[in-house]
């Protein structure tokens, strides 16, 4: 039964979508789904903000996240401790610790039905990406850069289409590069049984691959340890060919598993993943990398059975070098407005590697992005718990 | 070098220790928290990113490469650098070094200079013990991964650094030792470096900073604009000349 109290109409002007509010036995559950702001742990901020100044009178509150129309996260917490929080009677540290942060395994209420649903509201984000080249004596620095506007969809619940086009600014990297369609490709994201994420994708993807893949994720012990497992089967080929290009035929099937521990005090991950990539290399990749609520800072090292070749036309064993991960655009986006609307809005993470040694081409993964297995970091229970931190400073 | 360390006169640099103050974090030449080129045990709170430039003046900057490689040329250069404290003990940083004037083609096959750094606190001042960092410059020269080619840049060390109160002044003094590492050699601070911090409370998030960086005496003046923006203005006495130091500061 729908909870008689005012916080919908409070969330809503947040413009949160999948909202539902019941009352249960254990008290109230708030379920929904941020697409308003750029990092989860904001959005939280403000749900936790307006169930305190909300009229309803369950104390119990548990404030489910989704994802994608799947629920991923939970915050437990009372209405008193909210307003000893707010009210800075209590420190956040304190609030933390009796506060629980977890993975869901609450399920949609069957009660009613969500409110301002986000499916069939679709995204043009507008990005741009770096790709480059540094090291040669005729030319120090080839690079282009693109803009990468992109289509995102929830089109029901778990189901997503992505589409991105490039537009070429300048090519001084490859030669041959024109804007052009660059991916399309739907992907079914699930919980299954045992808190197992789940993806199955279809279409074109990055790296000119054509073809399907499949990814299970499950995270032990809150966050602190996950194991991927990944594979595909795919092959090169074009959405539109570029002008003097032909494609290379031929098939590549991968698979990969990864391990991941993540040391909490100071959200550091520590990755080792092994397998077949997907340009038929196969070998280990180790990731070490420092999240910043947004921001990640990261290195990593890739040894598989490739020789790399890197500037100067020098050969390298190991692939290493370094990234950096961080938010781009408005911390909040425009509203969605009613199903069937396109809303313009900034990407919303820049991504950025530097080779040490060797080019890009060694331990390269199929890229998924816009899904919950991609975006997962972000419901992390230790990254909700540290952003929201920053509001309580 | 006894001789190098008493021809410069140092009294007229006594009098600008009147008019700086505050104790405020600087950002070395190099591109790592330290003095004016020197390093200290100082590192900024961890999340911490700085974006910057040093210039190396013309005769003071080394080239990098080439029939001339290591010896002091009449261009300037120019160290660009990302530094980020990403842990309370570990600093980081990825500089690229440049010679001025100097166009990357086939025919002088100069590249700028590459090098990553990094620094590790380990030990926390104490009211009887100094900060005390290692600090490896060139980890990948170190840890074997360049594949040959000598480093132009590299250096192991370990420095100590202590905070003293005088009156409203605060000197915070460091000593430490550079020297050479798992065969790779030590091209900057090899041997004993020190220097000092000066901050008094006239001038708000400003120092006078003096070292001697195991082969010249630097002498520098850094403030600090807006709470993000590091500037240090910088004098060799040795070749009479000045440099500079830039740098963006936020926490992340």
């Amino acid at each position: 039964m729908q909870a008689q109290c005012d916080l919908l109409d409070r969330l809503l002007t947040h413009d949160f979508e999948n909202i539902q509010i019941v009352n249960t036995p254990t008290g109230l559950e708030v379920h929904y789904e941020n697409r308003r702001y750029r990092f989860e742990a904001d959005a939280l901020y403000h749900v936790l903000r307006e169930v305190r100044l909300s009229n309803c009178l369950s104390d119990q509150i548990a404030v489910v996240i989704y994802n994608k129309g799947v629920p991923v996260s939970e915050v437990v917490t009372t209405k008193t401790e909210l307003d000893e929080l707010f009210s800075q009677n209590k420190p956040y540290s304190l609030w933390a610790k009796e506060a629980r942060f977890n993975f869901t395994k609450r399920k949609r209420p069957k009660e009613g039905g969500p409110t301002n649903r986000s499916y069939l509201k679709s995204d043009i984000a507008t990005g741009f990406k770096i790709d480059y080249l540094l090291g040669n004596f005729d030319n120090p620095i080839r690079w282009t850069p693109t803009l990468t506007p992109t289509l995102q969809s929830t089109l029901f619940k778990g189901m997503t289409l992505n589409s991105r086009y490039h537009v070429v600014l300048f090519d001084d990297l490859y030669g041959w590069e024109v804007s052009r369609l660059h991916s399309a490709y739907l992907s079914y994201n699930a919980k299954l049984p045992l808190g197992i994420f789940a993806r199955v994708s279809g279409g074109y993807f990055f790296n000119t691959q054509f073809g399907y893949e499949a990814h299970l994720t499950k995270l032990f012990m809150q966050d602190r340890f996950r194991l991927d497992i990944s594979a595909s089967n795919t092959e090169n080929r074009f959405i539109t060919t570029p002008p003097t290009r032909k494609i290379l035929e031929a098939d590549h099937f991968s698979y990969t598993a990864k391990l991941t521990y993540r040391y909490r005090p100071f959200m550091t991950d520590i990755s080792l993943q092994y397998g077949k990539y997907l340009f038929d290399d196969t070998g280990y990749t180790l990731f070490v990398s420092r999240q910043f609520d947004e921001v990640f800072i990261g290195f990593f090292m890739r040894d598989t059975d490739k020789t790399l070749i890197g500037s100067f036309g020098n050969e390298y064993e190991v692939n290493y070098g370094f990234f950096f991960k961080t938010p781009l655009g408005t911390k909040k986006h425009f509203k969605t407005g009613k199903p069937g609307n396109i809303r313009l809005k900034t990407q919303e993470q820049f991504f950025l590697d530097y080779n040490y040694t060797g080019i890009t081409d060694t331990a390269t993964l199929l890229e998924v992005p816009n899904t919950i297995i991609h975006e997962l970091w972000e419901y992390y229970p230790s990254t909700l718990e540290k952003g929201l931190a920053s509001h309580f400073k | 070098m006894m001789q190098k360390l008493f021809r410069t006169p140092i009294s007229p640099y006594i009098v600008l220790i009147l008019f700086f103050t505050n104790s405020v974090i600087a950002q070395s030449t190099t591109g790592m928290s330290g003095l004016v080129k020197a390093p200290n045990a100082r590192m900024y709170e961890q999340g911490t990113l700085a974006i910057g430039a040093a210039l190396i003046p013309p005769g003071y900057h080394k080239r990098t490469y080439g029939q001339l490689k290591g010896k002091l040329v009449g261009n300037a250069g120019l160290n660009t650098f990302v530094t980020a404290t990403l842990f309370p003990f570990m600093e980081v940083m990825f500089r690229y070094s440049h010679e001025l004037n100097l166009k990357v083609t086939p025919e002088t096959e100069y590249f700028p200079d590459r090098m990553m750094a990094a620094r590790f606190k380990l030990l926390n001042e104490k009211e009887k013990w100094p900060a005390i960092v290692a600090g490896l410059h060139d980890v990948t020269g170190a840890l074997g991964f360049d594949q040959g080619g000598s480093p132009n840049f590299s250096s192991t060390y370990l420095v100590g650094s202590k905070l003293f109160h005088y009156k409203n002044f605060q000197i915070d003094a460091s000593l430490g030792y550079g020297f050479a590492f798992r065969g790779l050699p030590a091209k900057d601070f090899d041997g004993i470096f020190a220097g000092v911090a000066i901050t008094t409370p006239y001038l708000k998030d400003a120092q006078f900073l003096l070292d001697y960086d195991a082969t010249y005496i630097n002498v520098g003046i850094q403030k600090y604009f807006l709470k993000r923006i590091h500037t240090m203005v910088n004098f060799y006495p040795n070749y009479k000349k000045f440099g500079w130091v830039i740098a963006y500061r936020y926490p992340l």
